[in-house]
């Protein structure tokens, strides 16, 4: 049988990143077949690939026994290759026939619109799939999340795709809907697709899929039969063996004040009952899997999203709904690295010392008017300490690479002397070397006494550099570790929902 | 910089003079994007076509006129720095102008020039705040709170007027403020000097400026910084605004009435004077002297025109043309 798709020894590098090593994917018609690795593993550089929106650097496609080399979306669109994004590509204000057809508008001969023909051929297509609860004529804006997903899903089935790419289908649906979507999907398996199911919930891989590919590393891993494989084997084989930590945290120090102390946070956006507490010199990190709400402590904690409930302690102050504020907590000794360094944490166009002295110019001012020299002495000061390379402190730092764009951020936190550090994904698009730099930053802040909490999804990262984990699954602290006494598998279980009783948070 | 290994001294120091001088170049030309040599083109057309271009006393004429403009445009750079721009200078010149005028009209005496010096900076920074206060604290398009606030503005100066100027300001008031000088200099050029001190000084020497510069950069990371979003938004245009008052009432000494049509074309040509002299309008960047020397090019422009004869219609073709190229080469200068 040839195989729908077969994808073998795609590459792709970034600048500083190995996106992709050896992505390996082979679907039949009539399959389903599962995607899982961890983030990062390389499972969106490979889709993405294969729906023509990144060029690889080596490597080759047969799509339909055809070698198949896509220059764009459109051109695998066309083929018949159709992704179903977790993050959704509809236009609010259009209603969902138009958003169905958006770009390939049924017309006649002078370009009118042929409005009849594509409004039913759409309501067929919904009651064909099911979806009774959605009309045709309804504008997205009035439709649920999970709504506004089944007619992504719609969108991709309306002319039978060959291949159909899937991923987190049932992140946003309830139980209901979730088996409404496996239904669809047996049937178009069973007419002949090839499904890829990528999923971060490995019970559905034994509900609906027929092969497993596992990756790690922008690597392939190996493919196996669903009947033939339980969770930990997946699990295993998706975290590979532990690597030894080459960089410890300092030892911690007995009776050290507890810097930041959260209790019962919650946020209006899924995260619930949140309890952290971090001590001087410790460095405490948060994982979980990318949308199980981890993305969202750190701005909740600096006071950029509302805190729905809870109250928030940080170095002896209390603060509750609405006390929160980013000038309030920056000039209190709190210091936020945000997880998009480009939207919110640089100023692309402005100069590295600019950018490193904006949070302590409180500190530099007499009645706001600039020491400019001693400015300008600290901030070489801190190029020199972290090893930022840069022309010169005048330099714009949209010049810089991001791990030294991520380095200026770490020394504009230094710089306001700040107590307490909330890092998201510190060493998030940051290249190798730069990466351990980072660590041994981490860890000397948190040697002079400073709490440090780190958000991140890289399981890894977080084993080496923290004292104390928290796992996060579906929005809740469900778990805690001490990270000496954990290993990767366990973690990772643990952000799928799995834990023992032992281990509970 | 280390020089190269190896080469003769008689050979290395000529072409690195040369590296030298086109580096400093490149760097202006960063700085203020086509503004120099549009200059230079000028005043070599100008003073090839004009005979008076090149005296001292259009230098004098020059500089009066430069000096109610440059400190307009020091007022719209300041907006613009902070990522916005402001449509209504020209009808805050106008209000501005028509009750320093009323003012000095009805109190005599140096108490009544300085009640209506002090009343005409205030509406000029009231006009300025309520732009302000408008956008910071909704967040709307400064297009549109600025063209909204020009038609607030001219219509109540309209309204107040009856449409027509007001005359018979006092002499005195003229005196003061147009032909009085103060340690041989004009009082214009000296307001015009203190007010480039003291902005040079905010905008490098204190954290407004940094602030200001940071919210234009990305006022989302500014605001994660720490920095006083809202705050420093609500401040660049309410000092503009007072600025531009500060400029009206000079203006108004100037001519010698109160005019409710004085405005005129301001918003546009000091957008224009700020864009040639490098001040982005995406926020964030340009620099002072940027600023002042577009303003003094858009003047001396003008006033090359108006001596070859061109008429004051062809010149809002060609400012606006300017703007145009300026708008692009902006573009074209941050695109990376």
């Amino acid at each position: 049988m040839t195989p729908i798709l077969k994808a073998s020894g795609i590459q792709k590098s970034f600048p500083g990143v190995v996106a992709l090593a050896n992505g390996e994917l082979s679907v039949n018609p009539g399959e389903v077949h599962g995607l899982v690795g961890e983030n990062g593993a390389g499972k969106s550089t490979l889709v993405s690939v294969i729906c023509g929106a990144t060029p690889p650097d080596a490597g080759s496609i047969e799509y339909l026994g055809e070698p198949f080399a896509p220059r764009s979306p459109r051109e695998a669109y066309n083929a018949g290759i159709r992704v179903v994004f977790q993050h959704l590509s509809l236009i609010p204000f259009l209603t969902v026939t138009e958003n169905l057809y958006v770009g390939r508008e049924l017309s006649g001969g002078l370009g009118f619109l042929n409005r009849g023909a594509m409004r039913k051929r759409v309501d067929a297509t919904l009651q064909e799939l099911g979806f009774a609860h959605i009309g045709g004529q309804d504008r997205i804006i009035h439709l649920s999340t999970s709504q506004r997903f089944l007619v992504e899903v719609a969108k991709a089935v309306l002319y039978a795709p060959k291949l159909l790419i899937m991923d987190e289908p049932t992140a946003a649906l309830n139980d209901a809907e979730t088996e409404l979507l496996f239904s669809i999907t047996r049937k178009l398996r069973d007419e002949g697709s090839g499904i890829v199911w990528i999923t971060h919930r490995l019970e559905e891989l034994a509900q609906i899929t027929d092969r497993i590919t596992v990756m790690r590393d922008g690597a392939w891993v190996e493919t196996v039969d669903s009947a033939d494989v339980t969770r930990d084997a997946i699990i295993s084989s998706m975290t590979g063996r532990k690597i030894t930590a080459e960089a410890l945290p300092p030892p911690l120090k007995a009776g050290a004040p507890v810097y930041l102390r959260t209790s019962g946070v919650s946020s209006d956006d899924g995260l619930h009952d949140l309890g952290i507490e971090v001590h001087s010199g410790e460095v405490v990190g948060i994982g979980g899997l990318a949308g199980s709400g981890i993305e969202e402590v750190g701005r909740l904690l600096f006071g950029v999203t509302p805190l729905r409930a809870g109250t928030v302690e940080i170095l002896g102050r209390t603060y509750r709904r609405g006390q929160l504020s980013p000038g309030k907590l920056s000039r209190s000794g709190v210091f936020y690295l945000p997880g998009d360094r480009m939207g919110e944490g640089i100023f692309d166009v402005r100069p590295v010392l600019e950018n490193t002295s904006v949070s302590a110019l409180p500190q530099l001012s007499n009645f706001g008017f600039l020491r400019r020299g001693e400015e300008r002495s600290s901030v070489r000061g801190f190029i020199e300490r972290l090893g930022i390379k840069t022309r010169s402190a005048g330099q714009v730092i949209d010049k810089l690479s991001g791990g030294n764009q991520q380095k200026v951020l770490f020394a504009r936190g230094m710089l306001t002397k700040a107590d307490v550090f909330i890092l998201e994904e510190p060493t998030q698009g940051v290249d190798v070397g730069a990466k351990a730099d980072i660590y041994k930053v981490i860890h000397e802040l948190a040697e002079n006494g400073a709490a440090v909490l780190v958000i991140s999804t890289d399981t890894r990262e977080l084993l080496t550099i923290c004292h104390r984990l928290l796992a996060v699954h579906d929005g809740r602290v469900i778990a805690s570790f001490n990270a000496d006494e954990v290993t990767e598998d366990r973690l990772v279980s643990a952000y799928f929902g799995q834990i023992d009783e032992r281990e509970t948070a | 910089m280390k020089s190269t290994v190896g080469t003769s001294a008689a050979g290395s120091s000529e072409p690195r003079t040369i590296q030298g001088v086109t580096k400093a170049g490149i760097l202006v030309f960063r700085k203020t994007g086509a503004l120099l040599p549009l200059f230079l083109i000028m005043l070599l057309y100008f003073s090839f076509a004009t005979e008076f271009f090149f005296t001292e006393r259009n230098f004098g004429t020059v500089t009066t006129q430069a000096v109610y403009f440059t400190i307009i445009v020091i007022a719209q750079a300041i907006v613009m720095i902070s990522g916005g721009f402001d449509l209504s200078v020209g009808s805050n010149v106008s209000l501005t102008s028509i009750i320093t005028a009323m003012v000095v009209v009805t109190f005599s005496g140096p108490g009544g020039i300085l009640l209506a010096v002090a009343l005409g900076l205030l509406t000029g920074a009231l006009v300025g705040a309520a732009n302000g206060l408008i956008i910071a604290i909704f967040r709307v398009s400064p297009l549109i709170v600025t063209l909204a606030m020009a038609s607030v503005v001219s219509g109540i100066a309209l309204i107040i007027t009856g449409g027509g100027p007001i005359f018979n300001l006092p002499l005195e008031f003229r005196q003061a403020l147009y032909t009085g000088s103060v340690l041989g200099m004009p009082s214009p050029w000296l307001v015009a000097l203190i007010i480039i001190a003291v902005a040079y000084v905010v905008l490098y020497w204190h954290r407004f400026g940094r602030n200001l510069y940071a919210v234009g950069g990305n006022p989302q990371s500014a605001h994660i910084a720490g920095v006083p979003v809202r705050w420093t938004l609500f401040l660049a245009y309410t000092v503009a605004g007072l600025l531009v008052g500060l400029a009206a009432v000079l203006l108004t000494a100037r001519v010698g009435s109160g005019e409710p049509n004085l405005g005129g074309q301001l918003a546009l040509q000091s957008i224009a004077a700020a864009v040639l002299g490098g001040i982005s309008l995406r926020g964030g960047q340009g620099v002072l002297w940027g600023a002042i020397l577009g303003a003094i090019f858009l003047i001396m422009l003008r006033n090359g025109l108006d001596l070859s004869g061109v008429s004051s219609y062809m010149q809002m073709v060609i400012t606006g043309m300017l703007l145009v190229l300026a708008v692009v080469v902006d573009r074209y200068m941050n695109r990376n």
